[in-house]
């Protein structure tokens, strides 16, 4: 229901779909179903023109809290800022005047965006507003209260809703990234704002702590730790602090990979000689095998609609990825360029798989089609760039890269545009993952 | 009216209608001129109601979850434990002067006479010179009928990490297997892989990469005297 709602949504918006596919597999005469994905086609394009007006009791807070909301609303791609001289607003509470509305009109700003920042003792108020300069109508009005520590969050809320009312898609701004850091000599994982603000540490067993992944409702993060010597996999509850230790089997229990109904945990493991793919629930119980081919399969990264599951293996002489169905069956080769692809990840829209994809002596960050088609190489430059993750709206990518040297996490539009750096301390960062939510 | 709630705004209409309401009262008449970055070009001002308590449209912003001590059921470990942890010098390779080893309580001794074997790119089968190698390893091993030694896999960073701890898993595994051959009961061989994530050797260059494609001999275990 969820999804015909959404569907609908989209397609009064302009958003074209495409329907699935029946695929016909003669040789074992099933029909295959492929996943539905939506792409949007409509809105990449054109962007929608804002001004964004701050003000406060203290024009530092102000002017923190500007910069703030400017970023966010650049960053969800969906507008143009508009900066211009000489318009005078005033008194607006309820409707802009008509003098008003016809300059914003003639500088093309479609939305106002405003924002009132009030600051006593510990706490902060921001009095959000948004106008639509068509009818001169307050769109939305709220008021955000918080910890004065929580300035940046409180502002990403007010941008998400921002987003949300303008374009009925949910914001990113509030979203975070987990990753890995040497910051403290170990490798140990730490979560931060999807911008690189507020870095938390939330391991410390000072052994290697590796590939994070968060479940699909935000509240569980899965990692492979050494901290009991062999590297196995962890399951820690961001909500009440528990970690429970999932896996014990001989060998590596690495790469694992939630779900999208959040019950079920793909990873894997060696305990048979060769890293073979998995799945578990998050206990660690109901283990079910899926492949069983000679050479590495790892890297398991599952479809929105949890329907198949792709991964990284060397069957064929080469790393590359393949797709299986969710039981270990119906097993495709989906990459055949380039000597060396792996580190998949499926996007939250389904229609594209990002992957790290070998250019000579480095890797670049590419994106398929889950059908094969449409490679594209959306990195470029020096270093190395590897760990793919997406954003909730799959509409852009972290991952981590050389590029500078050091290592360091990076975000990038879904085109190649924008490229963006978010780590700044001197330590090396890898494996980001991008929340849910 | 209508044509909002046909937007399906509803939290607005009941704001609107208390801005409405409200708007008789006093307010607090700001103006703004270039006080943030964005509007340093806008003249505006800014009228702020501040006396409107928007019924429902408030918002408390709390901390984001995460905010968990990482120290919380995890146990630290004293620094004191961690030079234990430390490979213990005067094993294997000159060049193999860099790194520690196992981050769990294995007491490693030093693994005498046993060498390190390498690989090449992507490769998990043993060279020829390599099997020599593992021949003498073999054969220590077996005059050092009590000792138990765990093979760590390595890789180079040039491959992504997972792979690369799949890679150091198959090295680390084959190396085994050899030994067995060779006439080690594999109960005495403990394999564990860490990828590209220890490197022996830190420069981004070929001579740098050929030493971080082996498996380390690590001594956990040794009983009787050697």
């Amino acid at each position: 229901m969820e999804r015909d709602d959404r569907q609908d949504e989209l397609l009064k918006r302009g958003v074209f779909y495409i329907t699935s596919i029946l695929s016909f597999m003669s040789v074992i005469g099933s029909v295959h179903a492929e996943e539905i994905y939506l792409e949007t086609l409509k809105g990449e394009a054109r962007k929608i023109p804002v001004a964004v007006v701050v003000a406060g009791d203290n024009s530092s807070t102000a002017s923190a809290v500007s910069k703030v909301l400017e970023a966010d609303l650049v960053r969800s791609m969906y507008f143009d800022l508009i900066k211009n001289k000489g318009i005078k607003i005033n008194g607006v509470p309820s409707k802009l005047d008509e003098a008003v509305r016809g300059q914003l009109k003639g500088l093309g700003i479609g939305s106002v965006v405003f924002a009132y920042i009030t600051q006593n003792e510990k706490m902060i108020k921001l009095d959000g507003k948004l106008y639509e300069t068509g009818s001169g109508e307050l769109i939305f009005a709220k008021r955000y209260i918080g910890n004065d520590r929580l300035i940046r969050r409180v502002t990403h809320r007010f941008s998400d809703e921002v987003v949300f009312r303008l374009t009925g898609e949910k914001g990113i701004a509030q979203t975070r990234i987990v990753y890995v850091s040497d910051q403290t000599g170990y490798k140990e994982l730490y979560i931060m704002d999807y911008d690189g603000y507020s870095p938390r540490m939330i391991t410390a067993n000072k052994s290697l702590n590796l590939s994070p992944s968060w479940s699909h409702d935000g509240t569980l993060i899965a990692y492979t730790s050494y901290r009991d010597g062999n590297p196995d996999i962890y399951v820690v509850d961001l909500t009440t602090s528990k970690r429970e230790k999932v896996t014990s089997y001989p060998g590596l229990d690495i790469s694992p990979s939630w779900s999208p109904d959040g019950g079920l945990i793909a990873f894997a493991t060696s305990m048979d000689g060769d890293a073979e793919i998995y799945v578990m629930d998050k206990e660690g119980e109901g283990l079910k095998r899926l492949t069983y081919m000679h050479g590495e399969d790892v890297s398991p990264t599952w479809s929105p609609a949890g329907e198949e599951i792709a991964f990284t293996s060397d069957r064929g002489g080469t790393p590359q990825l393949y797709i299986m169905k969710a039981d270990g069956t119906n097993v495709r080769r989906l990459t055949f360029k380039g000597e060396y692809n792996s580190d998949p990840a499926w996007s939250p829209r389904g229609d594209k798989i990002a992957f790290a994809c070998r250019r000579g002596s480095s890797f670049r960050i590419c994106t398929i089609n889950p059908d094969g088609k449409g490679l594209t190489e959306i990195t470029s430059g020096g270093g190395s760039d590897e760990s793919p993750s997406w954003a909730p709206d799959g509409r852009r990518i972290v991952f981590a890269s050389s590029r500078e040297g050091k290592w360091n996490i990076y975000m990038i539009n879904n085109d190649g545009s924008k490229l963006e750096r978010l780590t700044h301390d001197d330590a090396n960062h890898w494996g980001p993952d991008w929340s849910p939510n | 009216m209508m044509k909002m709630i046909k937007q399906g705004i509803r939290l607005v209409v009941v704001l609107f209608m208390t801005l409405l309401i409200f708007s008789g009262c006093s307010k607090k008449v700001a103006t703004i001129e270039g006080s943030s970055p964005s509007s340093k070009d806008i003249q505006t001002t800014v009228e702020v109601d501040s006396t409107a308590k928007s019924g429902g449209a408030e918002e408390v912003i709390t901390e984001p979850i995460a905010l968990l001590n990482p120290d919380i059921e995890e146990k630290m470990i004293e620094p004191s434990d961690l030079s234990e942890k430390s490979r213990s010098p005067g094993e294997l390779l000159e060049s193999d002067k860099s790194g520690e080893s196992a981050t769990n309580g294995d007491k490693a001794v030093s693994a005498g006479d046993l060498r390190d074997v390498f690989f090449d790119f992507d490769m998990t089968i043993l060279k020829e010179g390599e099997m020599d190698i593992l021949k003498k390893n073999a054969e220590w091993l077996k005059k050092n009928g009590s000792a138990v030694v765990r093979i760590e896999g390595h890789a180079d960073e040039r491959g992504t990490s997972e792979y690369n701890l799949a890679l150091g898993e198959k090295r680390a595994y084959i190396i085994k297997k050899y030994l067995s051959v060779f006439g080690v009961p594999q109960k005495r061989i403990d394999t564990l892989s860490y990828g590209e994530e220890k490197s022996f050797c830190a420069d981004h260059n070929e001579e740098c990469w050929a030493k971080n494609r082996r498996g380390h001999f690590v001594v956990v275990e040794k009983k009787g005297s050697l």
